[in-house]
C-alpha cells in the first residue's frame, strides 16, 4: 500500500514536470515566432529603424521626377529640370563653447545675419538650430575642414534648371506654399504631384509619453519617386527661339512675345517662349510675378488681321468664296453708327479674295464673313477651337473670349472677321494656323512626349485629331493664297529663299485702358504661317507685344518669323523646293 | 489492480505527457535544439557581420550616389546651350550662307569604272 502510495506520488511529479517542459516548450515556441515575425516578416520596418535617421528619410522621401527636353538630330534627352543636392549647415548649440569664434570665422565665408546666428548659438539647451540653407559641396567641404565645434550638415534637396532662363515659362519652377516645396507654374506646376511623387509612411506605435514601443505593431510604406517628364521640344530650337525673341523684343523695345513652333502633323509643341522670362533657379528675385505667366497660353488679345485666313477658309469651305471672287472695298464699311476702315485708311476698289489677304482688306474680310453667316461663322471659329483652352499640359491655360459671336450681330461678326472684338491665345492661333497646315485637321497641342514612371513603364502621348475643320482642298487653296500674301503681300520679310512659306501678318490694336475704342500707339504685330506649304514641317507664331520703334506686324513679327523659320529649315534638314538664282 | 485513486482526467494528462516520448525521441528532440540554437547564434552573428559590411557599402553606394549626382548636374550645366555658345564664340565659326541638298531619290550615280 505504501509502495502504491509513493509510486503515485512519483507519477504526479513526473506529470508536474512534464506540464512544466510542455509550458517552457510553448514559450520558447512562443519566442521563436516573435523572433520570426521580427526578423523574417517585419524585418524591413526594423531594418528602418536600425538605420541612422538619413536612411530612414531616404526610403520615405521620394526623389523628385526631372524635366528632359530631346535634341531631334541625335535623339538623346538633355535636362530641363534637375535634382541637386544641397546641404544644410545647423549648429547643435550644446556642442558649443565658444559661439562668438564660430560665428566669426562663418561670417567670413557665408553671407549670414551675424546677429541672429550668434544669439540662436547661444541657446545651451538648444540641439538644432539651422544656420545657412542650400551650400554647395564646395561650401560644406570647406567649412568642414575649419573643424568648427558643434556644426553639422545635413543634406537639402534642391532643383537646378541647367538652361536657366530658355523655357522657363515652360518648365515653371520647384516653388514654396510656406511649409513644402511645391511645383509651380509650368510643368512643375501642371505635373506637380507626379514629380514630386509619394512620401512614404512609418507607422509606429507609441507609449502615452510619445515613445516608440520597439515590439508595438509597426509598418513601413516606401517613398515613390516621383516621374520622369520628357518634353516634345527640341533644347535647340526653343533657344534658337528664344534667343531670337528676346533679341527682337528688345531690337523693338517691345513690352514683350510670344514665339511657338508645332508640329502640324501631330500637334507636338517644338518650341515656346515667352519674353520677358525668368531664370527659374532664381525665381524669388523677380519683381513681378506676372513673370511667371505663359504668354503663349494664359495671355489673350485681339488677334487681328492674322485672323482673317481662319474667316477666309470659312467661306472657301462653304463655297460662297474663291480665291478669284472679287469685291470692291471703298475703304470703309458703316455698321450701325459705326464706321469700320481699313488699315491706315486705305481705298482699295476692287479686289479679290486673295488679294483681300495679300492687302490685308479689313472690308474684303468682312465681305468673306459676310458670305459665310453669323451663325456659320461662329461654327467654324469655334471648330478652330478658339473660346476653348486647348488643354496643353501647362499650368494656367486661358480659353479667350468669342462671346460676341453668340449674338449673332452683324457688327460682332463683320470685326471678328478680321481679329478684333474677339480674344485669343497664341497658343489657340497657331493650333488653328496647325489645322490649315494639316489638310484641315485640327490637331490637340501637347507638350509632354513621354512619362518614365520609376518602374521604368514609359508612358507616351499619342497625337490626338480633334476634327476635321475644313475640307483638304479647302486647307489646299488657303496654304496657296497665304504663300501669296508672303510673296507678293506684307509678309514678304517672313520668306525664306527657296522656300514656300504660308503665313500672314496681324497688326492688332490694344483697347484702351480708360474708356472705349483703340489705344492709337500701341499695337501687337503677329505673323502665323507655316512652311514649306506644300508638306508643312513646322508652324511658328511669332508674336511682338507694343514695339516702340515699327506699329506694323510686318517690320517686328514677320523678320522674326522670317529669321527663325530660315534657321529651322536648315535644323531640320529640309531641302528647298524653289531654286534660288 | 485498478488503481481507483486516480483523477478521472488523469489517463488523458498522461497521453498527453512528456515524460512518456521515447528516451531516444527525447535525445533527438534535445540534440536538435542545442544544434538550432548553436545555429541560429552562428547565423545572428553572421548576420550582424554582414550588417556592417552592408552599412559600409551603403554609406558607399551614398557617397558614390551622391558624387553622380554632382557630376551630373556638372555635365548638364556644360552642356547648356548658353555654355557651349559662350565656348564656341572663341572659335570664331562662321555660319554657312548656301546648303546643298543632294538628291538621292533618283539612283542616278556615276559608277567608276
Amino acid at each position: 500500500m505504501v509502495k502504491r502510495k509513493s509510486r503515485n506520488k512519483s507519477r504526479r511529479e513526473i506529470d508536474r514536470l512534464s506540464l512544466l517542459r510542455g509550458l517552457l516548450i510553448i514559450f520558447a515556441g512562443f519566442i521563436l515566432f516573435r523572433l520570426f515575425n521580427l526578423q523574417i516578416i517585419e524585418h524591413g520596418v526594423y531594418a528602418a529603424l536600425a538605420d541612422d535617421q538619413h536612411r530612414i528619410y531616404e526610403r520615405l522621401v521620394p526623389i523628385r521626377g526631372e524635366v528632359y527636353a530631346r535634341d531631334y538630330n541625335s535623339e538623346k534627352l538633355f535636362p530641363m529640370a534637375l535634382n541637386e543636392n544641397t546641404y544644410l549647415l545647423y549648429a547643435n548649440p550644446k556642442q558649443i563653447t565658444e559661439p562668438d569664434e564660430v560665428v566669426d570665422q562663418l561670417e567670413q565665408i557665408l553671407d549670414i545675419d551675424t546677429e541672429a546666428v550668434l544669439s540662436r548659438l547661444r541657446k545651451v539647451d538648444d540641439i538644432y538650430e539651422p544656420v545657412a540653407h542650400n551650400l554647395t559641396t564646395e561650401y560644406k567641404e570647406y567649412i568642414s575642414n575649419l573643424g568648427l565645434e558643434g556644426l553639422h550638415f545635413q543634406i537639402e534637396p534642391d532643383r537646378y534648371y541647367p538652361e536657366k532662363n530658355i523655357g522657363s515659362h515652360i518648365i515653371g519652377f520647384l516653388g514654396n506654399d510656406g511649409e513644402n516645396r511645391i511645383g509651380q507654374y509650368g510643368i512643375e506646376g501642371y505635373y506637380k504631384e507626379e514629380l514630386a511623387g509619394k512620401y512614404g509612411e512609418l507607422n509606429i506605435e507609441r507609449d502615452a509619453g510619445g515613445n516608440w514601443i520597439t515590439v508595438g505593431t509597426t509598418s513601413i510604406e516606401e517613398a515613390q519617386d516621383g516621374d520622369d517628364v520628357v518634353l516634345t521640344i527640341d533644347r535647340n530650337i526653343q533657344y534658337q527661339a528664344c534667343q531670337r525673341l528676346n533679341e527682337a523684343v528688345l531690337r523693338h523695345g517691345a513690352d514683350g512675345g510670344s514665339l511657338i513652333i508645332i508640329n502640324p502633323k501631330t500637334g507636338a509643341i517644338m518650341a515656346m517662349c515667352g519674353s520677358p522670362d525668368f531664370d527659374p533657379n532664381n525665381y524669388n528675385e523677380v519683381e513681378n510675378i506676372n513673370l511667371f505667366l505663359n504668354p503663349s497660353t494664359f495671355y489673350t488679345y485681339e488677334p487681328g488681321s492674322v485672323f482673317k485666313p481662319i474667316t477666309m477658309s470659312a467661306a472657301i469651305d462653304l463655297g460662297v468664296v474663291t480665291p478669284q471672287t472679287t469685291f470692291v472695298d471703298e475703304g470703309q464699311e458703316v455698321i450701325g453708327r459705326y464706321t469700320i476702315k481699313n488699315y491706315e485708311n486705305k481705298v482699295y476698289g476692287q479686289q479679290t479674295m486673295t488679294q483681300v489677304l495679300e492687302e490685308s482688306i479689313n472690308t474684303g474680310a468682312i465681305f468673306a464673313a459676310r458670305q459665310v453667316g453669323d451663325v456659320l461663322f461662329e461654327q467654324y471659329v469655334k471648330a478652330y477651337g478658339f473660346g476653348l483652352q486647348t488643354n496643353i499640359e501647362l499650368e494656367s491655360e486661358n480659353g479667350g473670349d468669342i462671346s460676341t459671336l453668340n449674338l449673332h450681330r452683324d457688327l460682332y461678326t463683320s470685326t471678328a472677321s478680321f481679329g478684333q472684338g474677339i480674344t485669343v491665345t497664341p497658343l489657340q492661333l497657331v493650333t488653328a494656323y496647325g489645322a490649315i497646315a494639316n489638310g484641315g485637321t485640327l490637331m490637340k497641342p501637347y507638350i509632354i512626349d513621354e512619362i518614365h514612371k520609376p518602374n521604368g513603364a514609359v508612358i507616351k502621348t499619342e497625337p490626338q485629331s480633334i476634327r476635321q475643320v475644313i475640307q483638304p482642298s479647302t486647307a489646299r487653296t488657303i496654304s496657296a493664297m497665304l504663300v501669296s500674301v508672303v510673296q507678293n503681300g506684307h509678309g514678304k520679310r517672313a520668306g525664306v529663299p527657296g522656300y514656300f512659306v504660308a503665313g500672314k501678318t496681324g497688326t492688332a490694336q490694344i483697347p484702351k485702358e480708360s474708356g472705349a475704342g483703340y489705344d492709337e500707339n500701341r499695337t501687337i504685330g503677329s505673323f502665323a504661317g507655316f512652311a514649306p506649304a506644300t508638306d508643312p514641317q513646322f508652324v511658328m507664331l511669332a508674336k511682338i507685344d507694343v514695339p516702340r520703334d515699327v506699329q506694323a506686324a510686318e517690320s517686328s513679327a514677320a523678320p522674326l518669323f522670317g529669321e527663325m523659320a530660315a534657321w529651322l529649315v536648315n535644323y531640320l534638314n529640309i531641302p528647298p523646293s524653289i531654286t534660288v538664282e | 489492480m485498478t488503481n481507483f485513486n486516480q483523477p478521472a482526467n488523469q489517463s488523458f494528462v498522461k497521453r498527453l505527457s512528456l515524460g512518456k516520448i521515447e528516451p531516444k525521441l527525447r535525445y533527438i528532440v534535445f540534440i536538435l535544439v542545442i544544434v538550432m540554437g548553436l545555429a541560429y547564434i552562428v547565423i545572428i552573428n553572421n548576420v550582424a557581420t554582414g550588417g556592417f559590411a552592408l552599412d559600409d557599402l551603403r554609406t558607399e553606394v551614398d557617397e558614390l550616389r551622391l558624387q553622380n549626382g554632382q557630376l551630373e548636374l556638372r555635365v548638364a550645366n556644360l552642356q547648356s546651350l548658353s555654355q557651349v555658345e559662350s565656348k564656341i564664340s572663341d572659335l570664331q565659326l562662321v555660319q554657312t550662307d548656301t546648303i546643298e541638298y543632294l538628291d538621292v531619290s533618283g539612283g542616278a550615280v556615276a559608277v567608276q569604272p
